[in-house]
């Protein structure tokens, strides 16, 4: 088990590496930072000037050695547009997105579970397709658009919610369905089938046997069981939420680290860009280890494996 | 309103049903503000946004201000300007200015605001308040002179754009001046909190000089970057005024009660620009013929874009500079009239009588972009639009691999024309047409301090431009606000809202 | 990737599979819309009441029949866009730029996936070691902000956007193939395929390959719905297919500019996106569970 966990966290740093060396090579190398920096009005002097006083005429590959030297040693460097250092930005970015994937992941959860034992109970009749339909329909949407179309109805027709910003739940109300929804497939196929699975036991069977009401089998112990796969599923999707959000921050105008990557990537604020990679990098390799160990934990097969 | 269905049917439930009442900004005093970028750094010479322009106005102060009314630049932080000879400018600073902080301002602070700007160490990105400077030296407390590398036009116009930092707060660098600003405007920044909220308080010991007292107690910015977002919180209540309204929104926000719409000029213009000099490559390239660029001209319907898409208070251009900048002569100049038929005529003379095709680089205003390749394709020219953000744009264009660019420009909001048509037409690397006599005559007028004699040289070089239909001019490009009906605001023709200006009505 | 789609390579059991099929109906519905908007998007030209780019901008925004009866004309049966261009034609031709790079994207990635995924279950050892890294590292990418920074800075188009969304969208290719072809590779006939000294290279293409082809085909439309949904979500932040193309996804982002009082512009090609999309999932489940040796799981 510890032999385990120490290979994924070689691992995890390996990959930590290497995403930062494609990120780097793939910014540097058609984006043209000074004429970012100096902005609309600026003449090609002071373009050239400003490439000089950033030291960005310097090869790339001298570039990026000095910036991971620096990352290894824990410093991210400094925002070329904020006056702000890049791990300070993104520390003060990072609750709002985090709110924002946590409240998405419940979403998720509260659409895929009652759909996924409906599904596995009602197994292939109508109800199984249509509850499979509900949940595909939020994957088939374009996320934008859904918001938007939110936005119109509960914000400005109803005017139930709040339309922008992060300063209170009912603000995380409409882009964590817009989030959730769309992850809901992929945790309700797996609920079914698991359901589905547990269901035609004979542990079940036994249960039923024993004259214990449905709701009761059900719930307490086919779902139980049911269950755990999916909530290794939830921290990979937890992580997959934490990148997906680059669109709904920009349509709820919410201040997170989605926003902040598209901000910085419009502006070539590569230092920026590089910071939030590495960390949803990072993000998804601890998150898809902590997956594994918990199910390393409950089946010793793949332990062996 | 039965044109749009759908949208009257919410329109209506948003009037009856659940909208929440506008909430009373007046009382509060406060004008709460959405645009969709936001200046990562707040010193006016740190960041090169629109929103950090307005915030330039609001924070601090120039020795000179333009009077919006009659054209005329008044004296602000200086008291009197004195010309000593063709290079230098020397200003008297007036008495009891108090920054935000309660320090003293004087010409002291004027001198160590050059001095930081011009030092390559301090790493300023907005090189334009400052770049017509070769030093300021200090004759006493109150008195400053500035020096420039050549005589100077537009030296007044520059004098309103020199924001004068406290010499305290430069102490601070780029980041302490970003996360601290400090200034002598009717405003001071009591609160930064990027991508949260950015909130200005009224300034009571402003001295107000040109600008005036302030009403307003407080300003609350905020970054909103979807135009519908924006608004939608404007219908609701959730903001009271928002800008770069599309033509198709303040139409429709017209007709709403509580919402008022308004549109300013600006010395905005699009234009088109055409690779006359060959520098794409000489071979195979259209618009080295007059008769392909006079086509452009001709195949562009202006007044119908204007009319449909660009929306009041824009007007066609037919100068590659605004009308309301010095110098920026309308008369005996070429005008290419929309066309179609002539174009093409004038496209088969030049032997493209099957047209051709062109990549177009393009960075804002999209959907207008589209309708001039739209115009394109019905006289035979095939336009691809190459869209990107403003710094692959200007590299394309710089380094000679795009022939056919559209673009705009704001002049830095400054009335004159060496603010735009010398910009790109005195050689730089911007300049894609490179033609010598126009150069000179643009040189002549810029370097020139007398009026008269700048204006002569000007019109010789735009009527050379348009004649020779070097750019394509489009047109004027208006913005439009919309904000809370209560309020008592009036558009600037300069695209800088002056909050400072403006008050509730009770 | 735990994720749902463990389809089993299949057994050829090609009379028991076609019941299953016809006895489906959210499959033979997916297949009958699929077919209709790939007949769409072929005759587009026959199809289209008019040129998608002809622009008459006095004639902007009207509105199709069901939104407005009285505004509407008859000569644009889904009324007209921003720029005064027929909508239904535009959606007609907007469906071949939408399939073309899902179908485009598809085959880049499927070909950097296969190869990838077949390879490290076949050879195994450092091959797997190698390729289960890549894997993990493509998957520790952010798909939309690295497709965003990427296209930001190349400048968007369909050949960018194609590339980049083919880069990425390659690792559930190669994580299901490598799994399928791990359990091909010890199957009998393949063993004996070996032992009687058939090379690799046809032992891969001819015993191999060919029994991929169904969890291929069901992996392949999970990522072509992702690669049409992606590139919507490009054009919406103006960095997709580039104008005056007729994306629907460009279609969304152009309506965009309108949709708070025309609404009706943004639903169409929204819509559209949506149904081709779920079309594009529901035949992909389809063929899962008719391929799957035991039924649906």
């Amino acid at each position: 088990m510890l032999r385990f966990t120490l290979r994924r966290l070689l691992l995890a740093v390996v990959v930590g590496i290497a995403v930062s060396a494609i990120a780097f090579m793939l910014l540097r190398i058609s984006g043209d930072l000074a004429i970012a920096l100096a902005g609309e009005d600026a003449s090609p002097a002071d373009v050239e000037r400003i490439r000089e006083e950033y030291g960005l005429n310097r090869p790339i590959i001298v570039q990026y050695g000095e910036w991971l030297w620096r990352a290894l040693q824990g410093d991210l460097g400094r925002s070329l547009f904020y006056p702000e250092s890049v791990a300070n930005l993104i520390v003060t970015r990072l609750p709002v997105t985090l709110s924002l994937a946590g409240m998405g992941l419940v979403i998720a959860i509260l659409i895929a579970l009652p759909l996924g034992i409906i599904a596995a109970l009602k197994r292939n009749t109508w109800v199984d397709r249509a509850a499979l339909g509900i949940a595909v329909i939020g994957q088939a949407m374009p996320n934008f658009w859904f918001g938007l179309l939110m936005i119109f109805l509960f914000g400005l027709a109803l005017g139930w919610l709040p339309i922008s910003g992060s300063d209170s739940f009912a603000h995380f109300i409409m882009p964590a369905i817009t989030l959730g929804w769309f992850s809901a497939p992929v945790l309700m196929r797996l609920t079914r089938g698991g359901m589905v699975e547990v269901m035609t036991s004979d542990y079940i069977r036994t249960a039923y046997a024993k004259g214990l009401p449905a709701r009761v089998v059900v719930l307490k112990h086919a779902l139980r069981n049911a269950i755990v796969p999916v909530v290794a599923l939830c921290s990979v999707q937890f992580g997959n939420m934490l990148s997906g959000s680059v669109v709904i921050e920009t349509v709820f105008a919410l201040q997170g680290i989605g926003y902040l990557a598209w901000e910085a990537i419009s502006r070539r604020d590569f230092p920026v860009v590089q910071g939030i990679l590495l960390l949803v990098a990072l993000f998804y390799v601890v998150l898809t280890l902590l997956a594994d160990i918990a199910n390393a934990w409950l089946d010793p097969r793949i332990r062996r494996g | 309103m039965r044109r749009h269905f759908l949208g009257a049917v919410a329109l209506v439930a948003a009037l009856t049903a659940g909208a929440p009442a506008v909430l009373a900004q007046p009382a509060e005093n406060t004008i709460r503000w959405f645009s969709d970028t936001e200046p990562a750094n707040m010193s006016p010479y740190f960041n090169s946004t629109r929103e950090g322009v307005i915030f330039g106005f609001h924070v601090w102060d120039a020795p000179l201000y333009r009077n919006l009314q009659t054209g005329e630049y008044e004296m602000h932080l200086a008291e009197s300007v004195r010309i000593v000879d063709d290079t230098t400018i020397e200003l008297r600073i007036r008495d009891g200015i108090i920054a935000h902080n309660g320090d003293t301002v004087d010409a002291r602070d004027v001198v160590a605001t050059v001095e930081f700007a011009l030092d390559p160490a301090n790493q300023l990105t907005n090189l334009g308040r400052t770049r017509w400077l070769s030093g300021a030296e200090l004759v006493d407390n109150r008195t400053v002179r500035l020096r420039t590398p050549a005589p100077f036009g537009p030296w007044q116009e520059y004098l309103t754009t020199l924001l004068v930092i406290p010499r305290a707060s430069l102490a601070g660098g780029r980041d302490g001046m970003g996360r601290n600003p400090i200034g002598t405007g009717p405003y001071r920044v009591t609160e930064v909190s990027p991508g949260q909220r950015i909130v200005f308080e009224r300034f009571d010991r402003y001295f107000g000089g040109a600008k005036g007292q302030p009403e307003v107690e407080r300003l609350i910015f905020r970054r909103v970057p979807e135009a519908n977002t924006r608004v939608a919180e404007l219908l609701t209540g959730g903001v009271d005024w928002i800008w770069r309204v599309t033509p198709d929104q303040a139409r429709n926000l017209k007709r709403r009660r509580g919402v008022k719409v308004a549109s300013g000029g600006t010395v905005r213009f699009h234009y088109l620009q055409m690779d006359a000099a060959g520098r794409t490559g000489t071979e195979d390239n259209p618009f080295r013929d007059v008769r392909v660029r006079r086509a452009v001209n001709h195949a562009i319907d202006r007044e119908g874009i204007v009319r449909n898409l660009v929306g009041e208070g824009a007007d066609p251009l037919h100068t590659p500079c605004h009308p309301d900048q010095f110098g920026c002569v309308q008369e005996g100049i070429t005008r290419y009239e929309y066309n179609p038929a002539r174009a093409r005529e004038l496209l088969a003379e030049a032997g493209y009588p099957n047209g051709f095709t062109v990549t177009m680089g393009g960075y804002r205003e999209r959907p207008w972009g589209e309708a001039i390749i739209g115009n394109l394709r019905a006289v035979g020219i095939t336009a691809n639009l190459q869209w990107s953000q403003y710094d692959a744009y200007q590299r394309a264009t710089r380094e000679a691999q795009l022939r056919l660019a559209y673009g705009s420009w704001g002049s830095t909001s400054l009335f004159d024309i060496a603010n735009s048509t010398s910009y790109f037409f005195r050689g730089s690397a911007d300049d894609l047409t490179r033609d010598p006599e126009v150069m000179a005559l643009l040189e002549r007028g810029d370097n020139s301090t007398d009026p008269a004699a700048r204006r002569e040289a000007y019109t010789a070089a735009i009527r050379r431009i348009t004649e020779q239909a070097y750019w394509a001019p489009l047109w004027t490009f208006p913005l439009t606000y919309a904000y809370n009906a209560q309020l008592e605001f009036s558009p600037a023709p300069d695209e800088v809202p002056r909050f400072y200006r403006a008050r509730w009505n009770r | 990737m735990s994720e749902a789609i463990s389809p089993q390579p299949a057994a050829p059991a090609v009379r028991k599979k076609r019941g299953r099929i016809l006895g489906n109906p959210g499959l033979v519905v997916a297949a009958l819309v699929l077919g209709l908007i790939t007949l769409m998007a072929i005759f587009a030209p026959l199809i289209a009441p008019h040129d998608p780019y002809t622009q008459i901008l006095d004639d902007r925004l009207i509105p199709p029949a069901f939104v407005d009866a009285e505004m509407s004309d008859p000569r644009y049966p889904l009324g007209t866009d921003n720029l005064g261009r027929d909508y239904l034609s535009r959606l007609i031709y907007g469906a071949r730029i939408s399939l073309l790079i899902g179908l485009l994207t598809v085959l880049v990635s499927g070909t950097i996936g296969t190869t990838l995924g077949v390879a490290a279950g076949y050879f195994g050892g450092r091959v797997d070691t190698v390729v289960s890294f890549l894997i993990t590292t493509r998957l520790s990418l952010p798909v939309v902000m690295v497709a965003l920074a990427v296209v930001a800075v190349a400048g968007g188009s369909l050949q960018v956007v194609v590339l980049v969304l083919g880069l990425l969208l390659w690792d559930r290719f190669a994580v299901v193939m490598r799994s399928a072809t791990m359990q091909l590779r010890n199957l009998e006939y393949v063993a004996a395929a070996r032992s009687v000294g058939c090379s690799t290279p046809r032992i891969l293409l001819g015993e191999i390959l060919p029994n991929l082809i169904p969890a291929l085909v069901v992996v392949a439309s999970y990522e072509m719905a992702q690669a049409i949904l992606l590139e919507a979500a490009l054009s919406f932040l103006g960095l997709g297919v580039q104008p005056p193309l007729p994306s629907w996804g460009l279609m969304v982002a152009e309506a965009k500019e309108v949709m708070l009082f025309d609404p009706w512009v943004i639903l169409l090609p929204g819509l559209a996106i949506c149904i081709l999309v779920l079309a594009i999932n529901m035949l992909g489940d389809g063929i899962r569970d008719a391929t799957a040796p035991e039924g649906r799981t």
